[in-house]
């Protein structure tokens, strides 16, 4: 049988000769849903049965819109023809495509913004040389203590004008008062500025002899809520708080004192975050360069040419416009009617660092930039964009300690309450039961 | 101490991100800007760099 068909197998081809055997899948292959895109939204508003559509499926849309927190980029945007029907019943805003026009390289800036809005603000209008270098003749050293009183009236025109100059009672005693905490160690040419304020036909010596240095500088230092009264008015931001912080640990039913025990760690020194937006916002310098509004920018290098999108900066991104589209669309409360919505971008880095050469001095800062501004200027420590946001507690060596010697009971042996800290053997030395 | 880093991280970052911040992220702060126009700005975190306490 085998011969006979080796013989016929002589006059096929080959490749045609054996007829192979299929090969048998298992079964969760053959009955697998391939993955594919989910339809567009678009074809289930056919006329017809658009009603059907928007009464199932519009209370979980209007939700998901009004959800800042809602990953657009995920979702993918909602399509044109159902935000049309969502801004027709009120429930979102329509977004309109703003085009500047191309600058001097030909770049283009695509804005979104609602219709009947328009760009209130352009940043790349203020950017000056001066931004863009680091070069001392460029930038001329400036001080934001002495500038930030001056710019008070800007900020707020209602406000006094004793706010203008801080804690202090006039300009004589302001103009010292910045003269000395100018530089540390005064140089002649500091002497000559002396003699400059001096010089000055609004000095007056009767106001500046007359001041309380002392308490004029314990204020000038203090956060606002530790001065008394109104004296802290001028004081433009929240200060910086001490916040008490406790863990809880939990000890396994075997030792001294079972159960979850609430340690102190330390006092947190740490700004109030919506405070130091606050704070940015309303100073005059640094919003002159905040973009409120991303864009995408997009370069023709021929009128024939395709638009290729540039990247850069995280206000011309993907993520950020998807973020600002996001609240944009969603519709206007009390709050916000008729005001411009703008996304504070945050950008938070933070490094433990070593204070000094020898020793274990350490602070571990965590700093805020904001993304709105551009990282030219984001990146020069003369810009002064970063703030300060906290300084973070590290677990000590004295917790640890405190923690082991307070419940591990007598019986454990020192192998088990040093392999209970593998990583910090050396550091609870001094802990260990003494072997018997 | 590993496990205390790791509380004591999350209970700081618990402490920064407090309802203020939080509500304005939701429902949006109002600031008066320098140039006269209040806006209701939305703050939201895009970057996060900085070292996490492993041990």
């Amino acid at each position: 049988m085998a011969q006979r068909d080796s013989l016929e197998d002589l006059h096929v081809p080959v490749s045609l000769r054996k007829v192979r055997r299929q090969p048998q899948v298992p079964a969760r292959f053959t009955h697998d849903v391939l993955p594919e895109p989910s339809l567009p939204v678009r074809r289930a508003l056919h006329p017809t049965v658009g009603q059907c559509f928007s009464l199932v499926v519009l209370p979980l849309l209007l939700d998901a819109i009004s959800d800042p927190f809602v990953d657009v980029l995920t979702a993918g945007p909602l399509p044109e023809d159902l935000l049309e029907l969502l801004s027709s019943l009120g429930c979102a805003r329509k977004l309109v495509f703003s085009k500047s026009e191309p600058n001097a390289f030909g770049a283009i800036k695509t804005f979104l913004i609602p219709s009947g809005s328009e760009i209130t603000h352009d940043p790349d209008k203020f950017v000056t040389l001066r931004h863009l270098t680091d070069t001392t003749k460029a930038n001329p050293p400036r001080d934001s203590t002495e500038q930030e009183p001056e710019q008070e009236p800007e900020q707020e025109p209602g406000q006094e004008p004793e706010h203008v100059m801080g804690p202090f009672a006039n300009e004589s005693a302001f103009l010292l008062a910045d003269w000395y905490w100018q530089t540390t160690n005064k140089s002649f040419i500091d002497f000559q500025k002396l003699i400059n304020i001096l010089r000055e036909p609004r000095f007056r010596l009767n106001d500046a002899i007359h001041v309380n240095w002392k308490e004029t500088f314990r204020i000038l230092g203090a956060n606002r809520e530790d001065v008394p009264g109104d004296e802290g008015a001028w004081i433009p931001d929240d200060g910086w708080r001490a916040t008490p912080v406790s863990i809880d640990i939990p000890f396994h039913s075997r030792s001294k004192d079972p159960g979850s025990k609430s340690f102190f760690v330390g006092n947190l020194r740490h700004r109030s975050i919506a405070s130091v937006i606050k704070e940015t916002l309303t100073n005059a310098t640094w919003s002159i360069l905040f973009h409120y509004h991303p864009y995408k920018a997009t370069w023709k290098p021929t009128s024939e040419s395709p638009e290729i999108e540039l990247y850069g900066e995280l206000y011309n991104s993907r993520v950020f416009r998807a973020a600002d589209e996001t609240v944009q669309r969603q519709p206007s409360t009390q709050e916000n009617e008729g005001m411009e919505r703008v996304i504070v971008s945050l950008m938070f880095w933070s490094d433990a660092t070593q204070l000094t050469s020898f020793g274990g001095a350490s602070l571990w800062p965590c700093y805020l930039f904001f993304g709105n501004d551009s990282k030219y200027m984001r990146s020069q420590p003369s810009e002064r964009l970063g703030q300060q946001v906290a300084y973070f507690l590290k677990v000590g060596n004295g917790l640890m300690s405190v923690i082991l010697v307070t419940e591990y009971s007598p019986p454990f042996s020192s192998y088990q309450i040093s392999s209970a800290t593998t990583s910090r053997r050396g550091m609870v030395g001094n802990c260990h039961p003494m072997p018997s | 101490m590993k496990y205390c880093n790791r509380e004591l991280f999350h209970r700081q970052w618990s402490i920064l991100l407090d309802d203020e911040l939080l509500d304005a992220m939701k429902n949006g702060m109002v600031v008066v800007c320098p140039d006269g126009k209040p806006r209701c700005f939305y703050p939201r975190i895009f970057s996060y760099a900085a070292d996490y306490p492993e041990k």
